[in-house]
């Protein structure tokens, strides 16, 4: 299937959903355990319901989150098939993908032993695959990463977790006002062909892993 | 004057012995002017110490094997007995990290070079590992 034929829809959650988090998390709890497994299950399905009332135009949704862990996020997680990791190849972001993998997988682990809790309603197990590590602003000399970040990419990859051959390049020009505008690099008739052409060999390679 | 003379007399002779060693094809080159000779003021002293720095502990094999080594070790610690044993100057510490694709810099010490040697080796997956628990990469 070429890129043209399948359609996104992109949903930002951005700070303005901060106050949502709150509300949700006062959700949470119960009088007894299975209460609080119930609650759980509710406020951590509420955009897979969401989704689901969406009409079937979309092939794919992308959903992006801030870099924390709350309630939205785990939302969004419960709602995927797949997660997409975009991550600087330095120390710290790196850092943050083991933390990461961690809550995943204890969300995961969370949310199926909870679904074997509520008899009541019939709860289908999650199983987000993670889709692999994008590495964005990459800096390159000489046509490769430049040798102060190629051991945190190299690292990555040796420690099994799946990684994008594609990456996005640093380049402040094009890609600074790019959002003020509301037009993706991407799609912008801009003179750095060679960067649209690095973003959409990701876009097949996303496309080939999860379609 | 007596021992200037002296010292002129010494680098003729060595000049001499120079071009007489040459091979015809040199001397082509030198007198079509496509080579040229140079003369450099160099301390010995200087010299010999640069030439013994650049001398390896290692060879290519060995240097394989170390490489192999520490990425099978389970604890810094072992890295550390390891390089120590393995390595002894600078040059063999950069050799090593530019084998591993290492990036580091002129002013980093031996005991600098060593950390970065062992944390892309070893201190990594025990990072990984310490963070994700028990799943991380054995």
């Amino acid at each position: 299937m070429s890129k043209n034929s399948i359609n996104y829809l992109m949903k930002i959650i951005n700070a303005s959903v901060v106050n949502v988090d709150l509300e949700l998390a006062t959700s949470l709890g119960g009088a007894n355990i299975e209460q609080s497994k119930q609650n759980f299950l509710k406020v951590h399905k509420k955009l897979i319901n969401g989704i689901e009332q969406l009409d079937e135009k979309y092939d794919i949704v992308l959903i992006d989150c801030p870099p924390n862990f709350n309630i939205v996020t785990k939302n969004a997680i419960v709602a995927s098939d797949y997660v997409l990791i975009p991550a600087k190849p330095d120390y710290l972001s790196t850092l943050g993908i083991d933390y990461l993998i961690r809550s995943l997988d204890k969300l995961i682990k969370d949310y199926n032993d909870y679904c074997k809790v509520d008899d009541d309603n019939e709860v289908d197990e999650i199983n987000p695959e993670i889709a692999g590590v994008l590495f964005t602003m990459v800096q390159f000399y000489g046509g490769k990463p430049i040798s102060a970040i190629r051991p945190y990419i190299s690292q990555t990859k040796k420690l099994d977790i799946p990684v994008f051959k594609s990456y996005f390049r640093e380049n402040k020009t094009i890609f600074a006002d790019a959002p003020q505008y509301g037009v993706p690099v991407v799609l912008s008739n801009n003179h750095r062909q060679d960067i649209v052409a690095e973003i959409n060999e990701f876009i097949d390679e996303f496309e080939n892993k999860v379609l | 004057m007596r021992k200037k003379k002296n010292i002129y007399i010494v680098q003729y002779e060595k000049l001499s012995a120079f071009l007489n060693g040459l091979n015809e094809i040199d001397v082509t080159n030198l007198e079509s002017g496509k080579y040229e000779l140079k003369f450099e003021l160099v301390n010995k002293k200087e010299l010999n110490k640069k030439s013994k720095s650049h001398i390896l502990s290692f060879d290519e094999f060995t240097l394989q094997s170390i490489i192999s080594d520490l990425n099978k070790m389970k604890t810094r610690e072992e890295g550390i007995i390891l390089l120590t044993s393995k390595c002894s100057s600078r040059f063999d510490f950069e050799t090593l990290a530019k084998k591993m694709d290492i990036p580091f810099q002129k002013s980093d010490t031996i005991e600098r070079l060593k950390e970065k040697i062992i944390e892309s080796s070893i201190g990594y997956k025990l990072r990984s590992q310490a963070i994700q628990g028990s799943k991380g990469k054995e």
